[in-house]
């Protein structure tokens, strides 16, 4: 695995969407990984949110959108509370989904889910998932 | 500059803080030939350092490089030390400081002090050590350390305790307490009769308001105290009271009533030496604990056993006789010089309501009387009690022992605003006396002549009525009909004020209460006193043998012919303000008194409560907090053979004149609470506490364990940058000496556990120092330390084990460590005492409290004063060697100054 | 005393057992619950984009609901919904640039300044009832019944919202506590259930569900105590599944907290809809005798 880098990558479109949805400064991160260390979600993701960041703040977009990551994150801001330099993961993990939800894309399809547990759901539920999971 | 100083500077400096870095600046100055005041504010010198097991990267003991630097300075010719001091002002100017001391009261006269250490073998108060960072203990009087310089002892005393506080009679509970948790119960027992000559009696009647106070009631349960001094009054035989008398004095006193007001004045009278009276209306002693209080609470060989060493003393009691009847009041103010009365209140209260004089129904009081004193009474099979006091649970209890087939109580009020001790409720309950709350009589019915019944209505409550308990309120239409063949109405007692009779005029009170004054307990007849329930109406014996000593007092005065006001004895103590700490605390029961089952108690009087054994006893002592550290038992007086203990002394102030001052204030730890992911956890340390573990000297003499349970932790977590680096807990620099104690406590715990494994998370690896990088190398190719890259989220107990939930970002994985011990490396930050200082010395200090150079290049080690050098990790964290250097460079700056004389020049402020 | 309350979708439909037992406990507590007359969805989620205002219309135009009610304080049950609305509240008190732009916006509506206090109900016991006037009431003290406090995400997270302390909270402790239940304290108690997960990711929210309750477990709990209707379908519904998994699991109540406060003020059970629990808590309140 190599990569090249330069000025460019990391001062790419990308990155500068990510910091504006967000509102977060990712430079902040040191890459302790504290918010890592604590993610209820991190045994189903393939990056580590700290991860995510790096790979943000490096500005390598193609790991970043093939990465389950900020689907698997549930908003818990567990991260959020813990990050010792005050940086909101969970913002930035919104600001990713969003760059791809605002192309259109889903993540989930209302039509796959069985209506059994459809039905049975509470409301919470389905309005947040929805929210964060479609266009 | 205004104008010059003309006069040559005083050549003598004054270091503050005793560490390493004060040690260092005051030998080299002193050293020097000229004059140096050390002031630190722990009762030893040696700083944090002294804490250490070993120090990086040499790994020398401070034990061996430190002590013999500290002796030094201790015996130097040229160094005047002041421990236990703090710097209370600082005025003046470079060259000329005036500076006030404030020397606290260590309560020991450390220049004659031998530090021989019997006190503190006998001081039962065990506290935990500052030396120790909480994780052991040491005695209320202490030396912090083996080493300590100066060798001396120091009474940890914070105040006064909140139960001793409490008491009426100031009797010392959290000294006998402490005395009967180390089994001295004879000291424990001599203790409480240097307040009582009760001590058997109050430890089962008192309503102990001290446990009320307690301070382990907020995090469990209150101690039973009173149970403990019951305790220790059953564990002789025949009371050993010291019964010597001062000395024969003139002055005969009259005390009317021998109750505990009248026995307790009586005894202190006697003691003085004034030849003393009593007048009593019964055929026994005792008054409302005799005629009142029943058998099975209060047992009457043991009242019998204590109120007979009144008369042992001397003094007279003449039953059978009351004032008023054979001899009038008036006789006795002529025959005594003074008179005190404490007749109680033996009159019950009416209930006022028709059918109260049919056969059947017997006042509360009168019943108790009869049984008490005759020891039978006639008792019916259904008996109903009316009242929410002590004297209807008594009499309700008292009929169900003499046979009345169901004894039930009703109470107009509800079960908050019941006056009784709420355990003596819980007893009758027990004893299946059914209690009707929210009910009040209407009327008693009778047929014949006979109660056949009595007739109540439901009420509510209202709003509080002057006694503050809740009004009750009758519900219209709620009658209901008991029956019942005997009907005693307890619901309260007054004063019988007939012997007072006419000749002397005494101003009365509402429902027969005499008339004093508070503080003196005089009546409004010159010389004659009263207390107790005769004035108070219906209350405790505490009171009423408080107000007992109170009158002693005054009459002793009166016959004195001195003040009855002025500086009185029985001033009260003050009542100190005092925080424990109670994080490390577990939680304990309380450990209740065995009692007769409930069936065995119908037909006999035995005591209900069966006292603690020897080791309930010592393990309920136990419990107590010592919340003010010394109990002022005076154990350890007794044993210093140079007599040099005085629980009186105070802090005293002095004045030094100094040319230079030279901050070394140091450091402290974030606290651990400030970091809440990692719960709180005996296993869970700061990295003091563990060096205390490594270290030989330390309280597990340097066996390594873990505190809770004393076993040998194999796999060991540190975690660096807690709370350092971290903005969020407000810490954003690096503490610069964590990476290095870390990976040497690692390698100590490696070396003292060879199959242990240490386990680092670091963000990243700081040895910027001389031989700390290799040193790191060793510790992870030789001792198999292992370094994970990134912070810990959580610190979790998982049954024996701590889980730690952390990461290693170099791997990309999530890691868990299942580990017996983990160490913080905590963010260090400056000594909030030596912070408070610069501030009102008005010295620069950064954000974080550490005092700023006037410039970090051209003006190292200058404080924004002139004149004013600092020196170590009050300037910001460092380690040892960076310390020391710094101090030595302070006291360059202190002696370039001395030796020019001139003020002004030298480098001094900013250029 | 009346106190203006926002219920929100669940409640209506599937948190019955978290409404009902909740507005007749208060009742008996001498509060009377006054729904706001009219109400929207909250939008569940509060919308973590610095670039989305439209998401925070819905929380805020119930606010106003509210502030319109002469009322200058909302309670509510759900804890998705006291996030959203206290969120939105707080965005608008802060922001003075969105709140500008969601007023325009809101031609309709007068402005809103953030005038109305957000609460949690739980609050409103601790802080305006106070824990020892409940214990005064209660009539049937949950003796022995070992429960564990868990509060979820929403009622904590970001700290400007929390009810209480973030780590280690202590508000359902203490609830618990002056109901006179055993309070199990566990260390997953504030981690996350998976939360909306469980439509896309059912499986990982089966994972958390388990590791939520063993933990639970292995601290002797007997049932878990929460205010989520997410939470509560996570860690109840998942069981059946959890029960399959693992043998020696065999289910473990999941109370809402104004469910145990309606039985200890001994208000008629049927009120707590306990047939909708998915672990049945009818034998373990039977065997602690709990029931009246
Ligand atoms: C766990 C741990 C392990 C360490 N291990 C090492 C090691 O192995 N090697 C190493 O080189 N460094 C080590 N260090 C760093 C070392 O402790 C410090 O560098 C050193 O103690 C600094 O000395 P000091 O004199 O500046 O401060 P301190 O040791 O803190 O001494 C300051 C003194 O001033 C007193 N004081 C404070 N305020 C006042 C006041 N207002 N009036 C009077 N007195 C006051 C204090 O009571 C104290 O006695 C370690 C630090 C920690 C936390
Ligand atoms: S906790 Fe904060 S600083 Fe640390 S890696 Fe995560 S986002 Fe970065
Ligand atoms: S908000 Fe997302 S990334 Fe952060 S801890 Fe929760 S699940 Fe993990
Ligand atoms: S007994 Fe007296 S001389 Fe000995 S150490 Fe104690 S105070 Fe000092
Ligand atoms: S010295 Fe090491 S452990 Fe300490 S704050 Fe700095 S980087 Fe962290």
């Amino acid at each position: 695995m190599r990569i090249e880098i330069s000025g460019q990558t990391f001062q790419s479109d990308f990155v500068k969407k990510v910091a504006e949805i967000s509102g977060e400064s990712v430079l902040s991160c040191n890459q302790c990984g504290k918010c890592s260390a604590g993610c209820p979600m991190a045994f189903a993701m393939d990056w580590l949110p700290n991860q995510i960041i790096r790979l943000v703040q490096l500005g390598i977009e193609e790991d970043i959108a093939k990465s389950k990551t900020p689907w698997i994150c549930a908003s818990c801001l567990t991260c959020s509370v813990r990050c010792p330099r005050g940086v909101d993961l969970g913002r930035l993990m919104e600001a990713v989904r969003l760059l791809t939800l605002r192309r259109n894309i889903d993540y989930v399809a209302a039509a796959k889910i069985p209506p059994d547990a459809l039905g049975e759901m509470p409301q919470i539920a389905l309005v947040g998932g929805f929210r964060k999971h479609t266009a | 500059m205004e104008n010059h100083v003309e006069t040559p500077v005083t050549r003598k400096a004054l270091v503050i803080g005793g560490g390493v870095a004060g040690i260092q600046a005051a030998l080299d100055i002193a050293d020097a030939g000229h004059e140096v005041f050390l002031v630190e504010k722990s009762p030893s010198i040696g700083g944090h350092m002294i804490q250490y097991s070993e120090v990086f990267p040499t790994l020398d003991c401070p034990q061996c490089i430190l002590t013999p630097k500290m002796v030094e300075v201790g015996q130097h010719p040229k160094i005047k030390l002041l421990t236990y001091s703090e710097v209370a002002q600082v005025s003046g100017q470079m060259g000329h400081f005036t500076v006030r001391v404030k020397r606290k009261s260590p309560y020991v006269d450390w220049e004659k002090c031998t530090g021989c250490g019997e006190c503190a073998n006998v001081c039962p108060v065990e506290v935990y050590s500052e030396f120790e960072r909480g994780i052991a203990k040491q005695k209320a009087i202490y030396k912090p350390f083996g080493q300590a310089v100066p060798a001396v002892f120091t009474v940890d005393k914070k105040g006064i305790a909140p139960c001793r506080a409490a008491c009426p009679l100031q009797v010392n509970a959290q000294g006998y307490v402490a005395l009967i948790s180390q089994g001295r119960f004879t000291e424990a027992l001599n203790l409480v009769r240097e307040k009582t000559p009760f001590p058997g009696i109050c430890g089962r009647i008192c309503t102990h308001p001290c446990e009320s106070q307690c301070l382990r009631g907020e995090m469990d349960m209150p101690l039973a105290i009173n149970d403990l001094k019951r305790f220790v009054a059953d564990q002789e035989k025949e009371p050993a009271a010291d019964l010597t008398i001062a000395s024969e004095r003139e002055g005969k006193v009259a005390i009317i009533g021998a109750g505990p007001a009248g026995l307790m004045a009586a005894y202190e009278l006697r003691k003085m030496g004034y030849q003393v009276t009593i007048f009593e209306a019964l055929p026994a002693a005792g008054g409302m604990m005799r005629a009142g209080i029943p058998e099975y609470r209060l047992p009457r060989d043991i009242l019998e056993k204590e109120v007979s060493l009144i008369q042992k003393m001397g003094v007279a009691i003449r039953f059978d006789t009351t004032i008023g009847e054979q001899v009038t009041l008036a006789a006795l103010k002529d025959e005594f010089n003074t008179v005190f009365i404490a007749a109680g209140a033996h009159v019950s209260a009416k209930l006022g309501v028709e059918g109260e004089d049919l056969a059947g129904v017997k006042h509360g009081i009168d019943f108790l009387r009869e049984v008490n004193l005759n020891g039978k009474s006639e008792v019916g099979e259904r008996v109903v009690v009316v009242g929410g006091g002590n004297a209807a649970i008594d009499a309700a209890r008292t009929a169900y022992r003499l046979g009345a087939k169901t004894v039930s109580i009703v109470y107009r009020r509800s079960r908050e605003e019941m006056p009784a001790i709420p355990g003596e409720v819980i007893e009758a309950e027990g004893e299946g006396i059914k209690i009707s709350y929210l009910t009040d009589p209407v009327r008693i019915v009778g047929e014949n002549g006979r109660v056949r019944g009595i007739e109540c209505l439901r009420t509510k409550l209202g709003p509080p009525d002057e006694s503050g308990r809740r009004r009750s309120i009758p519900v219209e239409g709620s009658e209901f009909f008991l029956e019942a063949d005997m009907i005693i109405p307890a619901i309260g007692q007054v004063p019988d004020v007939a012997f007072l009779g006419s000749e002397i005029r005494i101003g009365l009170k509402p429902g027969n209460r005499l008339e004093v004054d508070d503080t003196t307990l005089q009546t409004t007849a010159d010389g004659i006193f009263a207390g107790g329930d005769v004035v108070t109406g219906p209350n405790t014996v505490i009171d009423a043998l408080a107000a007992g000593r109170r009158a002693a007092i005054s009459i002793d005065r009166y016959l004195r012919g001195e003040s009855l006001t002025i500086d009185r004895e029985d001033a009260g103590l003050p009542v100190s303000e005092l925080k424990v700490d109670m994080a490390g605390i577990s939680q304990q029961r309380r450990t209740d008194m065995p009692a007769v089952p409930p069936a065995q108690r119908t037909g006999n009087f035995r005591e209900v409560a069966l006292g603690l054994s020897e080791e309930e006893a010592i393990r309920e002592a136990g419990r107590c907090l010592a919340c003010p550290g010394c109990s002022e038992c005076r154990s350890c007086e007794k044993v210093c053979e140079p007599k040099v203990i005085d629980h009186q002394m105070v802090e005293r102030y002095e004045e030094l004149e100094v040319g230079a001052i030279v901050l070394a204030t140091g450091f402290e730890l974030i606290p651990r609470e400030a970091i809440a992911e990692f719960e709180p956890d005996p296993d869970i340390l700061e990295g003091i506490q563990f060096e205390r573990i490594l270290c030989p000297g330390g309280s597990t003499a340097g066996v390594v364990m873990r505190p809770s349970d004393q076993k040998i932790p194999r796999e060991v977590v540190f975690i660096s940058c807690v709370g350092s680096r971290d903005p969020e807990h407000g810490v954003p620099y690096c503490s610069r000496v964590c990476c290095m104690y870390l990976v040497k406590m690692a390698m100590l715990h490696k070396h003292a556990v060879p199959d242990g494994q240490a386990y680092i998370f670091y963000m990243d690896v700081r040895s910027t120092g001389k031989g700390y990088e290799e040193f790191v190398q060793r510790a992870v190719e030789e001792d198999g330390v292992l370094y994970l890259r990134g912070r810990v989220s959580r610190v979790f107990r998982d049954g024996e084990k701590l889980k730690v939930c952390g990461v290693d970002t170099l791997s990309g994985k999530n890691v868990d460590i299942s580990c017996d011990l983990v160490v913080l490396g905590l963010a260090m930050v400056s000594d909030p005492a030596g912070q408070e200082l610069a501030q009102r010395l008005g010295i620069a200090i950064d954000e974080y409290g550490f005092i700023t150079e006037v410039h970090p290049k051209l003006n190292p080690l200058e404080t924004s004063v002139p004149g004013i050098y600092v020196a170590g990790t009050a300037q910001g964290p460092r380690d040892i060697p960076d310390s020391v250097a710094q101090a030595s460079g302070a006291a360059s700056k202190v002696l370039a100054l001395f030796s020019t004389g001139e003020p002004v020049s030298g480098g001094v402020g900013p250029r | 005393m009346d106190l203006s309350y926002y219920p929100g979708c669940t409640l209506k439909t599937k948190a019955k057992g978290l409404e009902a037992p909740a507005v007749a406990a208060m009742a008996a507590l001498g509060v009377n619950l006054v729904e706001i007359s009219r109400w929207n969805c909250c939008g569940a989620v509060y919308s973590l984009a610095d670039d989305d205002l439209a998401h925070h219309l819905a929380p805020v135009r119930n606010l106003i609901r509210v502030h319109e009610q002469g009322a200058d304080k909302v309670s509510t049950l759900c804890s998705f919904c006291y996030n959203t609305l206290k969120r939105a509240n707080q965005l608008v008190q802060r922001d003075e640039v969105k709140r500008r732009t969601l007023n325009d916006f809101m031609e309709e509506e007068k402005d809103y300044q953030g005038e109305v206090a957000v609460v949690h109900l739980l609050e409103v016991l601790r802080d305006d009832i106070g824990w020892d006037n409940i214990s005064a009431k209660v009539k049937v003290p949950l003796q022995g019944l070992r429960v564990a406090p868990y509060y979820g995400c929403t009622l904590l997270r970001p700290q400007e919202i929390a009810i209480d302390r973030v780590e280690r909270p202590a508000i359902l402790h203490q609830l618990m506590e002056a109901i006179g239940a055993e309070v199990v304290d566990f260390p997953f108690s504030t981690e996350c259930c998976g939360s909306f997960q469980i439509i896309s990711n059912p499986d990982s929210v089966t994972q958390r569900a388990w590791d939520i309750l063993s933990s639970a477990l292995k601290r002797g709990a007997e049932a878990l105590v929460l205010t989520c209707p997410l939470c509560y379908f996570n860690l109840g519904q998942r069981q059946a599944e959890l029960k399959q998994k693992y043998i020696d699991f065999t289910g473990m109540p999941v109370f809402y907290f104004s469910q145990l406060l309606a039985l200890a003020l001994a208000l008629d059970s049927r009120v707590c809809h306990l047939e909708l629990n998915y672990a049945d808590p009818l034998p373990l309140l039977e065997d602690k005798r709990l029931l009246v």
